[in-house]
């Protein structure tokens, strides 16, 4: 046993020494590439964009639903709110994340907000290939995530990702790739828990907002079911004053959210 | 209910028209069905064709807050009884009595009430300040409307004025409601309540019928009363108050509710020997023994709690009930009354505990333990269920495989609801259900097994 820990020692040791001699190596760490994508694009305090997120199985349109976002970061909690505005079967159908695993549905035939409960994170968002946790990358909010740098080249870095929470754990890794001329993370991989690459996330058409750059268009494809979901961003607005009763049941409560 | 629905629609069209409402935004379902009633003796002939239509309307009034229009219509026709009807097309009493028309919600919402943290929603709306899913122990402003097995949760919009008022961190909801909604079942579900009366009223008569022994036989004829709608004239308006916050991360509410059982209760039997008929020819003498039915008048307070354990979602509620005194006549609690029909004004509790969780594998799982559904108001009737649900997506999330249980631990009655829905395409599913129950023979779900069925049908959003 005891030679068995001072070999296990020996190879952390080794770990570490490698990891710290990659690292020196780049002249960015994955974290640094990291923090500067954020700095580029998800440095915004607050955020309303409205979304038309239509799923396709193979090339046949599945579902077409609009949705109303809001958001806002408070120290270190992102709080949002969501509305759908159409179709019919789910208008009215309201989430609101208080952060710290406060999270409310409000379904209209019952009048009511209720509980839902953090496995619910794990599963698909509305019938997308987002689930809840995936949508923190459309904002960029990569805050559970530690990352790894693991190459470049004249035009990319590539990261791995990982999270710093087992709880949040639901890929084995999360690949980024990070273009060099513009800091813009062009496509985000999903490999499954069992190591097989499950889903591609690509942005397209990045338009600069004032002080932000965001793209108009998202693409999400689970390669393992022929199934996507292409998610087109309209009008988003940046950095507005939303007031913390926005964030709240009396506002999930209400048919339209008005901000 | 025709000049009802034209009323709120006047009213709602005068108002959009003088505040100046931005443009009205239209939407809606349209399903068709076949449902066939498998314990039917020709079940396949009298398969149910059904069609209906919900539309929904709903607009803004400026910044000061929104209103909507919910109309329903469906049309159900035994096929058998189809071509007879094309046929004999100038019958339209026949077509009418299987036309369903239904004012679904008709509310004006008022936002910000004076500046104030206050919000007023004025109309005929959804009032569910319960927390478990799907059914909660604070019923009382959840009437149901049911025809068949599956449709046993859905309920109907209630008329009245809801308050949520938020001072600081306190959620406030106040709904008073002028005018009673009762249980609308239709005449399936009526039968088996019926034959469940009848079943009853055995028991009664051959309790009753013991008090006249005698060389002479003495046949007594029930008599019933049917209930009278209730009204709020003698017991003031129905009423809802819950006061929730959030403490820790759990949401706590007190609640207390006024209101009546929506269904109606034997609340009186008795006769009159004057009224004892004697047929000399045949020797037999027949006394009428009068049933009174009624809406009890019914209270409660309690609590609620929701949150989250861990990854699970938990909720719980407790409701002491209070029916009003003196409601039930005392000969109700007598020993020739059968036990569970011994209705008194005692108080009794009920409430409900539950959990869901989604499994890594994407199942969601939901159970709940129930002590009293919401027909069961006196405390004799009290019984304990659980119930539970579950669901799948498959085919790339476009088929979900769902299934319900309830099971009775009392009278060991339990309710079957597997259904599969497919989405065929943007806006367009077909879906298959079942409805299948059993149990003992004293148990209510017993008497539903007429009710059990199959059903197809398609639905188009638009």
């Amino acid at each position: 046993m005891r030679k068995f820990g001072t070999l296990l020692g020996t190879l952390l040791l080794a770990a570490v020494l490698a990891a710290a001699g990659t690292a020196s190596c780049f002249a960015m760490s994955g974290q640094d590439v990291l923090d500067r994508v954020k700095e580029e694009y998800g440095d915004f305090q607050s955020q309303v964009v409205t979304m038309q997120i239509k799923t396709y199985d193979g090339e046949t349109l599945v579902s077409d639903r609009e949705v109303v976002v809001l958001s806002r970061k408070v120290g270190d909690v992102n709080q949002s709110l969501l509305k759908f505005t159409s179709p019919r079967d789910v208008e009215g159908v309201g989430l609101l994340d208080q952060g710290d695993d406060i999270m409310y549905m409000y379904l209209p035939e019952f009048g009511k907000a209720r509980r839902i409960a953090g496995s619910a994170k794990s599963g698909s968002f509305m019938g997308t290939d987002f689930t809840y946790s995936d949508m923190s990358f459309i904002s960029y909010d990569t805050s559970d995530y530690e990352a790894q740098l693991l190459s470049e080249n004249d035009e990319a870095y590539e990261l791995e990702l990982s999270t710093k929470s087992d709880k949040d754990k639901f890929y084995e890794k999360v690949m980024m790739t990070v273009a060099k001329n513009n800091w813009f993370p062009t496509q985000i991989v999903f490999y499954n828990l069992d190591g097989r690459l499950e889903k591609e996330l690509t942005a397209y058409d990045v338009t600069k907002y004032g002080d932000y750059k965001y793209p108009q268009r998202l693409v999400m494809k689970n390669v393992l079911a022929d199934h996507r979901t292409e998610i087109i961003l309209e009008k988003p607005e940046f950095d507005r004053n939303l007031d913390e009763s926005l964030f709240t049941i009396r506002s999930l409560q209400r048919t339209r959210i008005r901000y | 209910m025709r000049k009802q629905l034209i009323l709120v629609l006047s009213c709602v069209l005068l108002f959009t028209t003088s505040v100046g409402v931005s443009a009205a935004h239209v939407s809606g379902v349209f399903t068709g069905e076949f449902r066939v009633l498998t314990e039917e003796d020709k079940p396949v002939e009298n398969t149910v064709a059904g069609v209906g239509v919900e539309i929904d309307i709903d607009g803004e009034v400026g910044d000061a807050g929104s209103w909507k229009l919910g109309l329903d219509a469906a049309f159900h026709q035994p096929l058998n009884k189809v071509r007879e009807n094309i046929w004999d097309a100038g019958d339209t009493d026949a077509a009418e009595e299987n036309l369903t028309l239904e004012l679904d919600e008709a509310y004006l919402d008022l936002y910000s009430i004076g500046g104030r943290a206050v919000d007023v929603r004025l109309g005929k709306q959804y009032v569910d300040v319960g927390v478990g899913d799907g059914l909660t122990a604070f019923h009382l402003t959840r009437p149901i409307q049911a025809n068949y097995l599956d449709e046993m949760q859905n309920t109907r919009a209630v008329t009245g004025v809801r308050i949520d008022a938020f001072p600081k961190d306190l959620h406030i909801q106040a709904f008073i409601q002028p005018r009673v909604t009762l249980n609308k079942t239709g005449e399936n579900i009526t039968t088996v309540y019926r034959k469940i009366e009848q079943n009853t009223m055995g028991d009664l008569l051959a309790g009753f019928g013991g008090q006249f022994p005698g060389p002479g036989e003495v046949t007594i004829v029930p008599q019933a009363h049917p209930a009278i709608p209730p009204t709020y004239d003698d017991d003031g308006w129905g009423l809802t108050l819950k006061a929730s916050k959030l403490v820790g991360s759990y949401d706590l509410g007190a609640v207390y509710q006024r209101g009546y059982g929506p269904d109606p209760i034997l609340y009186m039997f008795g006769y009159d020997l004057q009224e004892l008929e004697i047929d000399s020819e045949k020797g037999q003498a027949y006394l009428p023994l009068h049933l009174h039915q009624g809406h009890l008048p019914l209270q409660k307070i309690g609590l609620t709690a929701e949150g989250t354990l861990r990854d699970a979602g938990i909720w719980a509620e407790l409701a002491y009930n209070i029916p009003k005194a003196g409601f039930f006549d005392k000969g109700l609690d007598s020993e020739i009354v059968p036990k569970a029909y011994r209705f008194t004004d005692d108080k009794y509790i009920t409430g409900l505990v539950g959990m869901d969780y989604f499994l890594k594998n994407g199942v969601y799982v939901n159970g709940q333990i129930i002590r009293g559904f919401p027909q069961e108001i006196a405390k004799s009737m009290v019984k304990t269920y659980l119930v539970g649900n579950a669901y799948q997506d498959f085919l790339n999330s476009r088929l979900r495989v769902e299934g319900s249980a309830v099971y009775c631990f009392d009278d060991k009655g339990w309710m079957l609801l597997p259904e599969v829905v497919y989405q065929l395409k943007k806006d367009m599913q077909v879906f298959g259900k079942l409805g299948i129950s059993g149990g003992d023979e004293e148990s209510m779900f017993y008497h539903m097994k007429d009710l059990t069925q199959a059903l197809i049908g398609i639905s188009i959003s638009f």
